[in-house]
């Protein structure tokens, strides 16, 4: 099937910031996100008229920006630390954000933080993430199993919740 | 936190987040990117895709400034093909009053002198931090006077930072090491003119007169975490007034004077030097930049009072043995081709990209080796250029500091030091 490039634009429109802030939420680094989401974006351009006709070309580029995600943080060779910022509309509210995602994310494998983004962010199905992640499917419910229970013993832990009360 | 909590403040995490899209997008179609290089399309598809790009290209990027009014998007400048300009490592920043370690983290010097006609000047200097990218600054320790006895007009005044050590060198130098809280006086004798710091050691060209004044520089090397300044015995003699010192490794040194053609160079911690000439145009004036022990650029000028500027910008492979022409402007035939207007006031070679900046011209930039150059946007004056890395960088004109986080395609003032 020949598709129009046109598609792509708007593809592109639809989908590369998507793509990059999930990037960034799980590997807490702008520039990683960008570099691994413009990889992922070039493929689907090279390649478009497959990519097209595939029946979710969002999940596909998904897919391979998370695989893109690894290899460059395996060649810059830095470990992974979050350093997230956020702007919400109410700054009491972004900080608190902030400062709860940094640090349940701290916490947290690579593998996790990938997963728990790929699941609650970018609503990508076990199926699909379990291709993204090149694991079982399984595999997948384990690793977001046991994320969730870490987070909960951190929020529970968290000294201020009392004050809230 | 439950599932629900979860994916709030991940949307409220990323909705902070705003992902530059229109240098992207060309990044992706046009041919810039690692990805991108690669690209193997059969000719007729190629040249039927490249058109279609073309369209879509001007149509998105008319689209995302639009719809982006806080993008860093004040003028647009053309694209190059990206190749690589040298292999090794790389100094990513001119001598200036910034320094950054990454893309967040970085401090800036404030320096406000009061210079009166008929006594001597003074200035407050102030080190600030920002761990924003540079849209925000705050004091890292308390402000401090330095009187400047016995001179007239600006002294002179830079920043150099590794880690939490750091200078603020020139008339007269000051270290720190917890980061710019504190600084203590801290001279090697004489006028530092150039400053460079590697992992374990600075050195410092340093001259015992003003500049309108005939004296020998002497090399002077401390460790960066502290101890007494020792002069290098085997050091050439150096009589030009403004001095570069570059160092892409800790044990290679370049060393120029601005004006002349004689250029320094020791590969063993200055124990021992060779004397190499740059090419005859970089006799009026000149500025180099080394990206490894062997790869070192040269941008040379005619020392010319007019807005225009005879200019040639050569690269050596072999540390200044040999030297090739790889642009200049139009009076010279080389591979690339320089705008005559503007006198150079900086040059920097990045593995990514060179460097020039004009005095009263825009920038120029080249992504391809020097073959092809892009006029920048007019940011009303010229500074030194850092970058963390091939796309997010920095200047300062005056005390507003510009950021460009697409490879300088755009500039955004961000804030002011």
């Amino acid at each position: 099937m020949k598709t129009d490039l046109s598609d792509f634009e708007a593809f592109f429109t639809d989908h590369y910031a998507t793509v990059c802030r999930a990037l960034y939420l799980a590997l807490g680094n702008e520039d990683d996100a960008e570099e691994a989401a413009q990889e992922a974006f070039a493929r689907a351009f090279r390649r478009w008229d497959d990519v097209a006709g595939a029946e979710r070309p969002g999940t596909w580029v998904f897919v391979v920006a998370v695989r893109e995600a690894r290899r460059v943080q395996r060649r810059r060779r830095r470990p992974l630390e979050p350093r997230l910022r956020v702007v919400a509309p109410d700054p009491g509210d972004r900080v608190a954000s902030r400062m709860l995602l940094d640090d349940a994310l701290r916490g947290l494998s690579a593998r996790q933080r990938m997963a728990l983004t790929l699941r609650y962010y970018a609503d990508l199905s076990t199926r699909d993430i379990a291709a993204a992640m090149r694991c079982r499917e399984g595999t997948v419910k384990a690793t977001i199993h046991a994320a969730l229970h870490h987070l909960r013993a951190v929020h529970a832990e968290d000294p201020l919740e009392e004050c809230h009360g | 936190m439950d599932e629900h909590e979860l994916r709030r403040v991940m949307l409220a995490t990323a909705a902070g987040y705003d992902p530059e899209t229109f240098a992207s997008y060309r990044r992706v179609t046009a041919g810039v990117g690692r990805a991108a290089r690669s690209w193997r399309a059969p000719g007729r598809r190629r040249v039927r895709l490249a058109l279609a790009v073309c369209a879509v290209a001007v149509c998105v990027g008319v689209v995302t400034l639009l719809a982006l009014p806080g993008s860093d998007t004040p003028t647009r400048v053309g694209i190059d093909p990206a190749r690589e300009v040298a292999a090794g490592g790389a100094r990513t920043s001119a001598p200036g009053p910034l320094a950054f370690t990454d893309t967040n983290h970085g401090v800036g010097l404030r320096s406000l002198c009061e210079m009166p006609a008929d006594a001597d000047p003074a200035c407050t200097l102030t080190l600030l931090r920002t761990t924003d990218g540079a849209s925000t600054w705050t004091p890292a320790g308390a402000s401090f006077r330095v009187d400047y006895p016995d001179w007239r007009g600006g002294p002179f005044i830079d920043l150099a930072m590794h880690g939490d050590d750091g200078w603020i060198y020139g008339n007269r130098s000051f270290v720190t090491h917890d980061g710019g809280h504190t600084f203590t006086e801290h001279t090697p004798g004489g006028i530092v003119a150039a400053l460079s710091m590697q992992e374990a050691t600075t050195w410092a060209v340093t001259r015992g007169c003003a500049p309108s004044q005939t004296c020998t520089a002497s090399i002077h090397v401390v460790d960066n975490q502290g101890g007494s300044w020792r002069e290098l015995p085997e050091a050439p003699h150096v009589t030009s007034p403004y001095v570069e010192l570059e160092r892409p490794t800790e044990q290679t040194a370049f060393i120029s004077g601005s004006f002349g053609r004689e250029l320094l160079v020791s590969h063993d911690d200055g124990t021992t030097w060779s004397r190499r000439a740059l090419p005859e145009l970089c006799g009026e004036t000149h500025r180099i930049s080394a990206v490894s022990a062997t790869v070192v650029w040269a941008a040379c000028g005619e020392a010319s009072p007019t807005q225009q500027q005879r200019k040639q910008v050569y690269r050596s492979r072999d540390a200044g043995a040999t030297w090739e022409l790889v642009a200049a402007t139009s009076d010279v035939r080389a591979p690339g081709t320089l705008a005559s207007k503007g006198s150079v006031t900086s040059f920097l070679a990045t593995p990514d990209a060179l460097w020039l900046t004009f005095d009263r011209a825009p920038m120029s930039r080249s992504t391809d080796g020097g073959a092809t150059w892009t006029t920048g946007p007019d940011l009303g004056g010229d500074g030194p250029l850092t970058f963390a890395n091939a796309r997010r960088g920095w200047t300062v004109i005056g005390l507003d500091v510009y950021r460009t986080v697409d490879g300088g395609d755009h500039w955004r003032r961000v804030d002011s030091l």
